[in-house]
């Protein structure tokens, strides 16, 4: 039939929108495989399963059930355990913000429009076909995106979150948002969530993020022997790649990388500054920022941001056994260690960044913000003076999703690492 | 280094479970073999265990002391009540509350029944935080008992009827000397009403504390006065537990594992000696933590065993199958 | 030896209406209450202890029996002290309160002998009564690990008449006796054990056995079980352990007393005694012989000696009360955790308030 069809074709609105898609997607993957050398051999899995999903359109999980996840806070551990496989909707791509435009007011984040874009234009191979989205009351922007959302016919679970963390009765909403959520988690599967299934992903979850943490260790070490693009790559990667396949290269690449550390091999250059990462998560491909810095010849160590270290840094630790005792686990894990900006308090963040400075013996920071994603716009302010106090230099950028704009932003990361390795010499 | 790696990727578990069961043949059986480690021991090496105890539980001699006429406790002979708490607090400074979570006789039984509830797979309590707040000055309380109920007596305000009151209210006194199978304590006393109703409470105490065991991790504890006790001279102890506030991802692991639900393990990022008066020291908050080096145990200043990534990893059963 | 064993039974019945008569013996219960401040509750009975020296103080008491009976205010016969090793020494009686007292130190562990003899001739009789007392020093500070060999009773070879408490199996320095308890006691004259002694034992509520004395000089009692937990419960607000006053004892025997003649007896203030057994053996032997120039041609010994004994443990304590209470327990934390958890489970409750 297509033999016959005129050769003048009109393209779709969806066509074209997988077109600028791949466009914008191959664009970032070509800056991050090609644009720095000395890329570790098992980073190749990564780049060509990005290339894969977005420019060649496979989908990671054909026959599966996917359940949508809208935020850090979705315990992955129950949803593997209820047969599902959780695929994480934060979106980065530019192409659907501007579809996502239409729902969101213009000051609001990119973020969080370029989701509810992937949504409505159906385009993202990984997200297309998902029917149940889990979207936890974190942020106002998200909390009202699931209104729209259901609009366009997806079933949204409303999964609450305390506003405090640090409160009994917080942890005791939360432990009840998350035991209810494992039945309702088993509803949507059809297959209900029972001991032997949820050890067994506690454990493998589990070994992922070990995984993680081998290969963030080895960020600690001067010279530093792995890029901060590559490790974005990797944790992106874990938002909807298959568990046990992504658990696998990450293993490959940290015994690739133990072996550069034995060599001494760095990664960056002689004085590059070594940056710690913090604010609105980076999400492929919006990696405009790591980028920028890595080639302002600085050099990202480690991150505090949802959608890397955030994501795999605690672990759940299971006393007995027992459905009640792990689900409960579960629950705390995902609440109390997490330093997501919606919560009243942000003492627990503040300090995870200085220890983050400390042990990855960073020379600074810096912030992203994404404008329009008013939690972290205002706990700059706070960040910042607890910076000062410390000692430890900070750059605060708001960006967005855009293009335009970055020559702006370039200037100000180099003349941030300028005077970072300035401050270096005088030390 | 290597003994250390050793030492900070064992199995608490495992280790804990012999450590306790060989202190608990020693205290609870120990005294066939003439052992006799005195009567001053930190722990509740229960003194009603006639034929097997290998030392005495310091709250028995205490309140014996303590029920001296004024006249002899407030005098220089009164110094010998001291030459007790002496011998006490030498054993207690090498161990710290570790005593109760690794050597209690008391402890470990409790510890068996929470196998026991592991097994037939029924849930654990906990309490709330109300609850735990009202309910921790419970020992406390039974401390005030154990110390001025002595004096009243010695005053001669009270009868000796009323002498050792929290050993008639201890269900160590009923439960340790059945592992001798001796069966003598249980019975309620009618020879004075001092006795009657010490006894009595005595008894439904025990009733508690078979029930309260099954349902709640180390339930007495909770109750226990001789960690109130313990609790005074802590800070005394070579043996610390530390935390290191800057790595604590305050993700609550170590407050989920408490046996004694203390909750400022996890949540207080900034006290360096982190030891509360319900804390047991059995260690399940160091073994259970995933940053390395955030809870630790140093004695004489000197690291021993702290938290570490690959001992939670081996902990918790993530070790990649080889 | 027919003959012997005839006029023996004729002599019991004649003797056993003597024992109605008074009878003296030593005990450590002070005539005064105030003097029981000085005195502490030790194992063994009423000791002083002063600065880690123990030392015994006993009085003289007499009486038609232990309900009535008062301490004497002069005593003119011989005193002996035996001590832990068997050494005997004579120390005298002083006067304390009116009463004849002896006060003794116990420096070692172990058991120490007290014997306060009287001899008098009336009618060709020779009487030799002798109050004998088995003082106790224990002191748990010192340790348990005591040599048991001073556990056993120390035998006085020249007493008069000797009689011991023979000790109950596996008995220590802790052991009481509870009624119910089965006692053995031996008599010897001479150093020889007596066969055919009248041994009588006589409870604080006025139950009365006798019994002679076997081959072996030994006489076997149950101590009957009148000591019941009802009675010490009206006396436990007095400190030292489980006494009962005497006109309490007066009045459960019913036995209708004159109140002045009691007060008498009693003194001023009244106190409770927990002695509660009074032994006495009485041995009559065809001797010839002259005291203070008087002659006579028989003797009659006599040896009292004091104890106390507690409500048996069974009798007054209960196992399936025990359970019971436990099972209360057991029960109210099973089933108020049971339904807690069951009320758990629906949703969870509101925030109550309190209008005013």
């Amino acid at each position: 039939m297509s033999t016959e069809l005129p050769q003048h074709q009109v393209e779709t609105s969806q066509q074209r929108h997988i077109r600028h898609q791949g466009m914008e997607a191959s664009g970032v993957l070509d800056t991050v495989e090609k644009g720095f050398g000395g890329n570790p051999e098992a980073m190749q899995y990564f780049y060509d399963l990005f290339r894969d999903v977005y420019c060649e359109g496979i989908k990671p999980h054909p026959d599966k059930e996917m359940i949508g996840t809208m935020c850090v806070q979705i315990p992955d551990e129950i949803i593997h355990a209820a047969g599902g496989i959780p695929v994480r909707l934060c979106n980065g791509f530019y192409t659907d913000e501007e579809v996502g435009g239409d729902f969101m007011p213009a000051k609001s984040c990119s973020l969080v429009k370029a989701s509810l874009g992937m949504l409505k234009s159906e385009t993202n191979p990984y997200s297309d076909g998902i029917k149940s989205i889990i979207n936890p009351t974190t942020c106002d922007q998200k909390k009202k995106a699931a209104g729209m959302m259901r609009e366009m016919g997806y079933q949204v679970y409303d999964m609450e979150l305390p506003p405090v963390k640090e409160s009994e009765e917080g942890r005791e909403y939360w432990r009840r948002s998350v035991r209810k959520f494992t039945h309702e988690v088993g509803k949507l599967t059809g297959k209900k969530v029972t001991r032997k299934n949820l050890k067994a992903t506690i454990k493998q979850v589990g070994q992922a993020q070990l995984t993680y943490h081998r290969l963030n260790e080895l960020r600690k070490n001067t010279p530093i022997p792995i890029l901060g693009k590559d490790i974005f790559m990797v944790t992106n990667a874990y938002f909807f790649d298959d568990l046990t396949r992504w658990t696998a290269a990450t293993e490959k690449l940290c015994t690739e990388i133990e072996a550069r550390v034995a060599e001494g091999y760095n990664a960056a250059g002689r004085r590059s500054p070594r940056i710690v990462f913090t604010g609105s998560p980076p999400v492929f491909p919006n990696l405009k920022i790591p980028l920028m810095i890595e080639q302002a010849d600085g050099v990202i160590v480690a991150d505090e941001t949802c959608s890397s270290n955030r994501l795999l840094n605690d672990m759940v630790s299971v006393d007995e056994w027992f459905m009640y005792d792990m689900v409960d686990a579960i629950a705390d894990r995902y609440l109390k260690s997490c330093t997501c900006p919606i919560f009243t308090m942000n003492d627990d963040r503040i300090r995870r960044l200085i220890e983050l400075v400390r042990t990855f013996k960073a020379d600074g920071v810096i912030y992203q913000a994404f404008s329009g994603c008013s939690v972290y716009e205002m706990e700059q302010r706070s960040v910042a003076k607890a910076m000062e106090k410390e000692g430890i230099p900070m750059l605060y950028i708001e960006t967005d999703y855009s293009p335009s704009g970055t020559g702006q932003l370039s200037t100000r990361i180099e003349a941030f690492m300028e005077s970072l390795k300035v401050r270096g010499r005088q030390k | 280094m290597k003994i250390k790696a050793a030492i900070d990727h064992m199995d608490l578990r495992r280790f804990r479970f012999w450590f306790q069961l060989s202190a608990f043949l020693l205290l609870v059986y120990g005294g066939r073999l003439a052992i006799n480690l005195g009567t001053s021991l930190p722990t509740f090496s229960c003194g009603y265990n006639k034929s097997g105890t290998a030392g005495v539980c310091y709250l028995l001699p205490l309140q014996h002391q303590l029920a001296q006429p004024w006249e002899r406790l407030f005098s220089p002979a009164g110094v010998m009540v001291l030459s007790g708490l002496g011998i006490f607090l030498l054993w207690f400074v090498a161990l710290n509350k570790a005593w109760c979570g690794f050597i209690c006789p008391l402890g470990t039984i409790q510890d068996w029944i929470t196998a026991l509830r592991k097994k037939m797979g029924i849930r654990y309590s906990t309490y709330t935080d109300e609850q735990f707040k009202k309910l921790s000055l419970i020992k406390y309380v039974f401390l005030l008992i154990l110390i001025f109920v002595p004096l009243a007596i010695g005053g001669q305000f009270l009868s000796h009827d009323w002498g050792t009151p929290f050993c008639q209210l201890c269900p160590a006194r009923m439960i340790i000397p059945l592992f001798n199978g001796d069966f003598s304590q249980w019975v309620i006393d009618f020879s004075s009403t001092g006795r009657m109703v010490l006894t009595a409470l005595g008894m439904f105490i025990t009733g508690l504390f078979l029930i309260g065991s099954f349902l709640k991790k180390r339930f007495f504890c909770f109750f226990c006065p001789m960690g109130a006790f313990h609790y005074i001279f802590s800070k005394l102890s070579i043996f610390k537990l530390k935390k290191e506030g800057d790595k604590c991802t305050v993700c609550g692991d170590c407050y989920r594992v408490c046996d004694m639900q203390i909750k400022p393990i996890a949540d207080d990022v900034v006290s360096k000696d982190i030891l509360m008066d319900d804390c047991i020291l059995c260690l399940k908050c160091v073994a259970s933590c995933p940053e390395q080096g955030a809870l630790r145990v140093d004695i004489l200043g000197k690291t021993v065993f702290e938290s570490t990534k690959g001992g939670f990893v081996k902990r918790m059963g993530l070790e990649a199958k080889k | 030896m027919k003959y012997r064993s005839v006029s023996f039974m004729i002599f019991a019945l004649l003797s056993s209406a003597s024992f109605a008569n008074t009878q003296l013996w030593l005990s450590d219960q002070p005539p005064d209450k105030e003097l029981l401040k000085n005195l502490q509750q030790s194992h063994g009975g009423l000791v002083k202890i002063d600065n880690e020296l123990y030392s015994k103080q006993l009085w003289l008491r007499k009486g038609d029996g232990l309900f009535k009976s008062a301490t004497v205010e002069s005593a003119s016969g011989s005193v002996h002290l035996m001590d832990t090793q068997q050494k005997v020494s004579e120390p005298v009686m002083e006067k304390i309160t009116n009463s004849a007292s002896l006060q003794f130190q116990m420096p070692e562990e172990g058991f120490y002998n007290a014997y306060y003899t009287e001899r008098s001739v009336e009618n060709n009789r020779l009487n030799v009564t002798t109050a004998k007392a088995e003082a106790l020093k224990h002191s748990c500070r010192l340790g348990h690990n005591y040599d048991r060999k001073l556990v056993n009773p120390n035998q006085w070879a020249d007493a008069p008449l000797e009689v011991i408490r023979l000790r109950l199996p596996e008995e220590d320095f802790h052991t009481r006796i509870h009624s119910g308890a089965v006692l053995k006691f031996k008599v010897l004259y001479k150093n020889a054990p007596v066969s055919d002694a009248l041994v009588k034992l006589e409870t604080q509520k006025g139950w009365v056995n006798s019994t002679t004395s076997d081959q072996e000089g030994i006489a076997t009692f149950q101590i009957i079980q009148d000591n019941f937990a009802a009675d010490s419960n009206e006396e436990q607000k007095k400190p030292s352990g489980k006494p009962t006053a005497d006109t309490k004892i007066a009045e459960a025997n019913k036995k209708p007393e004159k109140p002045a003649e009691h007060e008498k007896h009693s003194g001023k203030h009244a106190m409770p005694l927990s002695d509660n057994f009074l032994l006495s053996v009485e041995y009559v032997v065809p001797e010839k012989g002259q005291l203070d120039g008087k002659p006579y041609q028989q003797a009659a010994y006599t040896v009292t000696m004091i104890g106390s004994y507690s409500p048996n443990a069974q009798g007054s304590s209960s196992r399936a009360q025990a359970l019971a209470y436990s099972g209360a327990g057991f029960l109210t934390l099973g089933i108020g955790a049971t339904l807690y958890r069951r009320r758990r489970l629906k949703p969870f409750r509101e925030v109550g308030f309190d209008e005013n």
